[in-house]
C-alpha cells in the first residue's frame, strides 16, 4: 500500500485500557441500583418431559421472596432471534436438561437460590432423542409438534417434522462428476459442542420504570435485535424498551442471545424493582447457546492425478431442543464446506435438526470449524491415498485467482497460493522432523508430524450509525450504539476519527449509545465491525470534515479542497492555521455529522487462511502435543495492528481447544462437563509458539483503508491442521473432535498392521 | 446471621458484616462495592477471582471472608497510585495484555504477586504464575509479553 | 450457598469439639478449595465448617533423616515444595505437590486436606501410600490413632473419620537408602488438570542397584479411591531390575485398577494408563533411587 496514514496501521494500544486494568470498567453484574433484588430460574433435570403441575407456594411463603413466576403467569408468547419456538418459561413441556421452568426474585441469591429448591415440580418423562442423525430417522420422537406453526421459520417445507431447515448450495451435477472420477472417497466426521468460554457469564438487571418503560442493561452485543425479541415476548412496543449500553466480558458470537432477559423483565414488573439475573458457570455449561456439534459426511472424486471432480457434503447440524438462538432465518452453516477447490460438480445439503439436548447458537465463524474440520481432513486422507503430499494436492487443486469458487463466486484478488506458500514457508512444513529432547526424555514414544489446513471466509455485512461531535475547545467526541465486546474496536473506531480529523486518538472520547439514540444497528459479530461500523464512523467523520471544511472556506476563505486537518489543527497551504476547537466555535455550537451505512454482503471477496500445525505423538498414550503452530492471514490495510495480532492469538487458542480439548460431554442428554475443570479450554501451558504471517492482499477489502475481516478468520482451520499433523506424525486418522488421546490410540489400534 | 469481621483492604481497614458462609469474592462485591475482583466460574478454576492474601495470589471464591479476618487483602483497585496505574496495569495496556477485560484484573494481580516475590522472572515463572487464570481473549500471549515488560519497567525503575 | 456456621479454633481440643458438637454435620476447612465448592453445589452438606488453619499443631512442617516427615493437614502444597529439606527427601511428594492446581490453589489447598476429600483422583495420595505414609488422627478426649494411608479413603469422598475426629498431620518415615519414588499422572491439558489416570511408586533398592529389595505402587483415578497396588509392589522384592519385572509389575497394577467409564476417561484407556504410568514411574524411581 502505497498511501501513509497518521494513526490508521499504527499499533496502538486500547483507550478504554485503563478503566480495565484499574477495575473501574463496569459490567453488568458489577451495577447496583437501590433496591435490586436476585432472580434465578428453575431448571429441568430431564431432557424431555411433560410438565404434569408446579407447586410453588412453599417458595412463595419463604420470607425475602417477592416473585415467583411459572409458564401460567406470563403470556404463552414463544421468543426467538429469528425463529420463535422457545418459550420464556416452560410450561407444557421442557425439552432440555436446563429449560427453564419457574422464575424466583428475592431479596438476595441465598434466598432466591433456597426459593427454587422449594419448588415442586411433577414430570411425566417423554422418549427423548439426542443423536441428530437419529432424530432425521422415522421412528424418532417429534419434539416441535406445531412447528409449522412458529413465526420466523425457513418458508422451505419441512422434510422431517425434527428438521427445523435445510440448505442446499452447489454448481454442476455431481452425479455426473463422480462419474468422471477414478477414484470415490467417503467419510464421515462429527464435531461436539464447543462453549464460547467468556469469562463473564451472562448477566442482565431489568428495571420497569414508574411510567412502565423497560430498562435494562445486560451483556448483549446485538441490543438493538434484543430489544425486539424482548417487545415480541413481552408485549411492550419498542420505543418503551430502553436497552443501556455496558461493557462485555467476551463474546466469541455467545452473547447474542437473549437468555434471561424476557424473565428478568417479568420478574420486574411482578416486584416493581429492578432484578438482576446472572448466570453462574454451571447455567452457563448447562444452558447456554454453544456451538452446534455436526455429523459431517464427504464424498469425494478425483482423477489418478488427484484433480477434484466432484464433492458432496452432507452437513448434519444439531440445534438442540430450540432454534431461537441463531439470528438468521433457515440455515447458513456450511457454505463454505467444499472447501477453497476447483471443481466443476459441488453439491452441499445442510440440515439444522432438533434434539433433546443444549439450544445451539453462534460461535466464532459458525458452522466453519465444524465443515473445514470435515472437508479439510479428507483432503489429506485423499491425498496420502494417492500418494500425494498434501500441500502439492492443495496446490494442484485450489482456486486460483480469476478462477470460479466451487460454489460459482468469482473472488476478486483471490490469495489462495500466496497464502498457503507463506504458511507452508514461514512453518518449515518441508524440513526434517525432530522429536524436541525434552519429549525424548519423558520415556513417551513420540513422533512428529505437520499438517496443513486452509480455509476462507467472508467480509461481513450489516447496518450501522455513527455520530461525531466537535466543540469548542476542540474535544472530540464519537457517538456509536456498537457495544464492546473485547475485540478492541472501541479503540480502532477512534483510529479513524483521529485519521480524519488529525486529532491522537486517544483524545476521542468515545460514547456508548443506548437503544434511544440510534435507529439501528446490526450488532458486533459476523466478521462485520471493521467494515461496518468502521465505515459508519469513517461517514461520520467525512461528514463532519466536510463541515468544518466549509465553515473554514467561509470563514477563511480557504480553498474548501486544500483544508487539511493535523495535529488539532486546521489548516490550508499559505494560511495561518486555527486550532480545530477555535473553528468549531466559530460555528456558535457544536460541529456535528452522522452517518449510516448499510451494506449487504459481497459475496465475490473472500479472505483466505492457511495454517500449519507442527505437533509430537506419544504413541503409547496418545497424547498429542502441538509443538508449533503457523498462521498465514490474507489481510488488507490492517488498521491496528496490536488489535489485529490479538484476534489471531485468541482465534488461533480457541480452536486449539477445539481440536484437543473441548466438548460438553453428555450422559442421557445430562451435561456432565458442568466446569471449567471438566470443560477444559486451554491454560496458558496448552498455548505452542504461533507464528503469524500476513499476506497482503493488494485489493483490499470494504473496510475503511482497505481493511478486511480477521476475528473469524483464524479458528477454523486449527482443528484440521492439528489432525492432518497427527495422521503425518503416526498415521492414525481422527474423524472426532476433540482429538483425545484415547481416540487418537483408538486410530492406531485400528490401524492395518 | 452476618457476623462482624474485620479485613485491610487496599491499606484501608475495613469493618463490616458478613454471613459466616460468605466468599472473601462476595464480601469485596457486595459489602464493599469493590467490584473490579471479577465473579467467573466461582469454583477457583478460572482465576478472574485472583486478590492478593497476605501477599499471596488466592482465588477469593475459595476463601471464606471470615478465613479472612486481620488479613491484608489487595485487589486490582489497590494497585493505581492516583491516576498513575501500577507499572504491571501499564503495560497491559501498552503490550495488549487485555481485550474483553473480564480476566484482566485477576491476571493482573496474579502477575503482581509473581512480581512481589520474584521480581526479575523468567518467561517460564511467568507462565507458571498465570497458569491458574483463564483468558478466552487473548491466547496469553500478549498477557506474557506485557508481565515481563512490567517486570523490565520495575528494574529499571529501581536502578535509576 | 447453604448456609452454615463458621468456627476458627486454636487448638486441636477446640477443633476436636467443635467437630463433635455437629456430628457428621461438621466439616474441618483446610485450603477449602474443594470443601467450599462442594458446599456451593449442593454435592456436600454441613451446618458447620471448622477452620483448622489456626491450629499449630496442623501447621508443623518437620523433618528429620532419623525421625522423617511429619507435615501438618493444614500445610499448603507451596510450603511442601518450597522446602528445601522435604524437597530433597521426597521428590515422589514434591512430584504430587507441585502439580495439584494453580499457584492461587497451591497457596491454599493441603496434602491432608487432598487426603480428607478422599476423591479417587486426589493426586497426592498415591504419593502418599507409595511413601508409607501414616495418617494421625485426634479424636475427643485427647484421643489419637494412626491410619496407614492405603487404609484412609473408605469410597468416592469418603474417609475413616469419624463423626468429631480430626486428621492432624501425615507421617512420612525417612527416606531408605538407594530409594526413590516418583508420581506422574495423564491428563488432557498440559497442567492445571484433573488425573484420568495417575500412578505413584517407590523402590528401594540394594546396595548394587541393581535388585529391587522391595516397592510400593498406589494408583489414582481408577476405583472408588486410590488404589494400593500391593501385589503389583511386591512382585518386585528381590528381582533384578529388568524391563520384565517392571512389566510384570505394570501387568499387576492393571489388574488392580477398577475404574469406570466417564467423562474423564473409559475404562479401557484408564487400565492401559496404569500400565504406562506405572512403567514410567518405577523407570523414574529407579534413576532416582540411584541418583541419576
Amino acid at each position: 500500500m502505497t498511501t501513509s496514514y497518521q494513526t490508521i496501521g499504527q499499533p496502538v494500544s486500547r483507550a478504554e485500557g485503563p478503566d480495565k486494568v484499574t477495575g473501574a470498567a463496569l459490567y453488568t453484574a458489577d451495577l447496583n441500583l437501590p433496591g435490586l433484588l436476585a432472580g434465578k430460574c428453575l431448571r429441568s433435570p430431564y431432557p424431555h418431559a411433560r410438565i404434569k403441575s408446579i407447586d410453588a407456594s412453599a417458595a412463595r411463603r419463604l420470607p425475602g421472596v417477592r416473585a415467583v413466576l411459572t409458564g401460567q403467569d406470563i403470556p404463552e408468547n414463544l421468543v426467538g432471534r429469528m425463529l420463535r419456538d422457545f418459550p420464556m418459561l416452560a410450561k407444557d413441556v421442557v425439552r432440555f436438561v436446563g429449560q427453564k421452568v419457574a422464575a424466583v426474585a428475592a431479596d438476595d441469591l441465598d434466598i432466591a437460590q433456597h426459593a427454587l429448591n422449594l419448588i415442586e415440580v411433577d414430570y411425566e418423562e417423554l422418549p427423548a432423542v439426542f443423536d441428530p442423525v437419529e432424530a432425521l430417522e422415522a421412528y424418532a420422537p417429534v419434539l416441535h409438534p406445531n412447528f409449522m406453526k412458529y413465526a420466523g421459520r425457513a418458508d422451505d417445507p419441512q422434510e422431517h417434522p425434527n428438521a427445523m431447515a435445510r440448505a442446499t448450495w452447489g454448481i454442476g451435477n455431481v452425479a455426473e462428476g463422480f462419474a468422471q472420477a477414478d477414484y470415490i472417497f467417503e467419510h464421515t466426521f462429527r464435531t461436539p459442542h464447543q462453549h464460547q468460554g467468556y469469562i463473564e457469564p451472562h448477566a442482565v438487571i431489568a428495571q420497569v420504570d414508574g411510567q412502565g418503560r423497560l430498562q435494562m442493561w445486560v451483556n448483549c452485543k446485538t441490543p438493538f435485535l434484543l430489544r425486539r425479541q424482548l417487545s415480541e415476548g413481552i408485549g411492550l412496543p419498542q420505543d418503551r424498551i430502553r436497552i443501556n449500553p455496558i461493557n462485555i466480558g467476551g463474546d466469541f458470537g455467545g452473547k447474542g442471545s437473549f437468555m434471561d432477559s424476557h424473565v428478568a423483565y417479568w420478574l420486574s414488573k411482578a416486584t416493581g424493582r429492578p432484578v438482576r439475573m446472572v448466570m453462574n458457570y454451571i447455567e452457563e455449561l448447562m444452558a447456554a447457546n454453544p456451538r452446534h456439534p455436526a455429523v459431517m459426511t464427504f464424498k469425494t472424486g478425483v482423477k489418478r492425478d488427484g484433480t477434484i471432480t466432484a464433492r458432496h457434503a452432507r452437513l448434519i447440524f444439531d440445534s438442540g431442543a430450540y432454534g431461537a438462538f441463531r439470528p438468521q432465518k433457515g440455515i447458513t452453516y456450511g457454505i463454505g464446506a467444499i472447501g477453497p477447490y476447483r471443481m466443476e460438480h459441488s453439491q452441499i445439503d445442510s440440515y439444522l435438526v432438533y434434539t433433546n439436548k443444549v439450544p445451539c447458537g453462534n460461535m466464532r465463524a459458525p458452522g466453519a470449524p465444524q465443515s473445514t474440520f470435515a472437508s479439510e481432513c479428507q483432503i489429506d486422507l485423499i491425498a496420502r491415498e494417492l500418494g500425494m503430499d498434501p500441500y502439492q494436492f492443495r496446490l494442484h487443486n485450489l482456486v486460483r485467482d480469476g478462477e470460479e469458487s466451487p460454489l460459482g463466486h468469482h473472488w476478486r484478488n483471490f490469495m489462495g497460493k500466496p497464502t498457503l506458500d507463506a504458511a507452508v514457508r514461514e512453518a518449515g512444513y518441508q524440513a526434517p522432523k525432530m522429536t524436541p529432547p525434552d519429549l525424548a526424555a519423558d520415556g513417551g514414544d513420540w513422533k512428529v508430524g505437520r499438517g496443513i489446513a486452509v480455509c476462507e471466509r467472508h467480509v461481513g455485512a450489516g447496518s450501522s450509525t455513527a455520530k461525531i461531535s466537535v466543540d469548542g475547545q476542540g474535544q472530540v467526541t464519537l457517538y456509536t450504539p456498537l457495544q464492546d465486546t473485547g475485540a478492541g474496536f472501541y479503540t480502532m473506531l477512534r483510529q479513524v476519527v483521529s485519521e480524519e480529523l488529525g486529532v491522537p486518538y486517544n483524545e476521542v472520547s468515545l460514547v456508548p449509545w443506548s437503544t434511544d439514540d440510534a435507529r439501528f444497528d446490526s450488532g458486533v459479530g459476523g466478521s462485520r465491525v471493521t467494515h461496518v461500523g468502521g465505515q459508519a464512523v469513517y461517514g461520520a467523520a467525512r461528514a463532519v470534515r466536510a463541515k468544518l471544511a466549509a465553515l473554514a472556506a467561509d470563514l477563511y476563505g480557504w480553498p474548501e479542497s486544500q483544508v487539511v486537518f493535523k495535529e488539532s489543527m486546521v489548516a490550508a497551504a499559505g494560511h495561518q492555521a486555527v486550532s480545530l476547537g477555535a473553528l468549531a466555535a466559530r460555528s456558535g455550537g457544536l460541529v456535528e455529522g452522522d452517518f449510516t451505512y448499510d451494506s449487504e454482503r459481497d459475496e465475490d471477496l473472500t479472505c483466505f487462511t492457511a495454517q500449519v500445525a507442527e505437533v509430537a505423538v506419544d504413541r503409547e498414550t496418545g497424547q498429542v502435543k502441538v509443538l508449533n503452530f503457523t498462521t498465514a492471514q490474507d489481510v488488507g490495510t490492517v488498521l491496528n495492528p496490536q488489535a489485529h495480532q490479538g484476534q489471531i492469538d485468541g482465534g488461533v487458542m480457541q480452536g486449539l481447544g477445539y481440536a484437543l480439548l473441548e466438548e460438553l460431554k453428555h450422559e442421557d442428554g445430562r451435561i456432565s462437563t458442568l466446569t471449567f475443570g471438566e470443560y477444559k479450554m486451554p491454560t496458558i501451558a496448552d498455548i505452542p509458539p504461533l507464528r503469524t504471517v500476513l499476506v497482503q492482499s493488494q485489493s483490499g477489502g470494504p473496510s475503511p483503508y482497505g481493511g478486511k475481516a480477521i476475528g473469524e478468520q483464524p479458528i477454523s482451520a486449527v482443528a484440521p491442521a492439528i489432525a492432518n499433523a497427527v495422521l503425518d506424525a503416526v498415521g492414525a486418522s481422527v474423524t472426532q473432535l476433540p482429538i483425545t488421546a484415547e481416540r487418537v490410540l483408538q486410530a492406531l489400534r485400528s490401524q492395518p498392521a | 446471621m452476618k457476623k462482624p469481621l474485620q479485613i485491610t483492604v487496599n491499606g484501608e481497614i475495613r469493618q463490616f458484616f458478613a454471613e459466616p458462609y460468605c466468599s472473601l469474592l462476595d464480601a469485596l462485591r457486595d459489602e464493599l462495592l469493590l467490584t473490579g475482583t471479577k465473579k467467573g466460574c466461582d469454583e477457583g478454576d478460572c482465576g478472574a477471582c485472583t486478590v492478593l492474601l497476605n501477599g499471596q495470589a488466592v482465588t477469593s471464591c475459595l476463601v471464606l471472608a471470615h478465613s479472612a479476618h486481620d488479613s491484608q487483602v489487595t485487589t486490582v483497585e489497590g494497585l493505581a497510585d492516583h491516576q498513575k496505574l501500577h507499572p504491571v496495569q501499564q503495560a497491559f495496556v501498552d503490550h495488549g495484555g487485555l481485550q474483553c477485560g473480564f480476566c484482566t484484573p485477576g491476571l493482573i494481580m496474579s502477575a503482581v504477586g509473581l512480581l512481589q516475590e520474584n521480581p526479575n522472572p523468567t518467561e517460564e515463572e511467568v507462565r507458571f504464575a498465570i497458569g491458574g487464570n483463564l483468558c478466552r481473549c487473548t491466547g496469553y500471549n500478549k498477557v506474557v509479553e506485557a508481565i515481563l515488560a512490567a517486570a523490565q519497567a520495575m528494574q529499571n525503575k529501581l536502578k535509576a | 450457598m447453604e448456609a452454615f456456621e463458621y468456627t476458627a479454633p486454636k487448638t486441636i481440643a477446640d477443633a476436636v469439639a467443635a467437630l463433635a458438637s455437629k456430628g457428621d454435620q461438621a466439616r474441618a476447612l483446610a485450603g477449602g478449595t474443594d470443601l467450599l465448592v462442594q458446599l456451593r453445589g449442593g454435592r456436600r452438606r454441613a451446618q458447620l465448617v471448622v477452620d483448622v488453619k489456626g491450629v499449630p499443631e496442623l501447621n508443623q512442617i518437620s523433618y528429620s533423616a532419623r525421625t522423617g516427615l511429619t507435615l501438618g493437614a493444614a500445610v499448603p502444597c507451596c510450603l511442601v515444595y518450597q522446602n528445601k529439606s522435604v524437597a530433597s527427601a521426597y521428590p515422589g511428594l514434591i512430584d504430587p505437590a507441585s502439580l495439584i492446581g494453580s499457584i492461587q490453589i497451591q497457596g491454599r489447598a493441603t496434602i491432608g486436606g487432598n487426603l480428607c476429600n478422599s476423591a479417587p483422583s486426589g493426586d497426592s495420595i498415591p504419593a502418599i501410600i507409595a511413601l508409607g505414609g501414616v495418617c494421625n488422627i485426634a479424636g475427643s478426649g485427647g484421643k489419637t490413632r494412626q491410619v496407614p494411608a492405603e487404609q484412609f479413603c473408605t469410597g468416592p469422598g469418603r474417609n475413616v473419620l469419624q463423626p468429631g475426629e480430626l486428621l492432624v498431620s501425615i507421617h512420612l518415615p525417612p527416606p531408605a537408602a538407594n530409594s526413590g519414588a516418583n508420581y506422574q499422572r495423564f491428563i488432557p491439558r498440559n497442567e492445571m488438570d484433573i488425573a484420568v489416570a495417575g500412578v505413584g511408586t517407590s523402590v528401594v533398592l540394594d546396595s548394587s542397584k541393581r535388585n529391587f529389595v522391595s516397592a510400593r505402587i498406589a494408583l489414582a483415578s481408577v476405583a472408588p479411591t486410590p488404589v494400593f497396588a500391593k501385589k503389583a509392589g511386591d512382585s518386585l522384592a528381590g528381582k533384578p531390575v529388568s524391563d520384565a519385572a517392571i512389566e510384570e509389575a505394570a501387568k499387576l497394577a492393571m489388574a488392580d485398577a477398577k475404574p469406570i467409564d466417564d467423562m474423564r476417561g473409559t475404562i479401557k484407556q484408564r487400565t492401559h494408563l496404569v500400565g504406562v504410568l506405572t512403567r514410567r514411574t518405577l523407570q523414574t524411581a529407579i534413576k532416582r533411587a540411584r541418583g541419576e
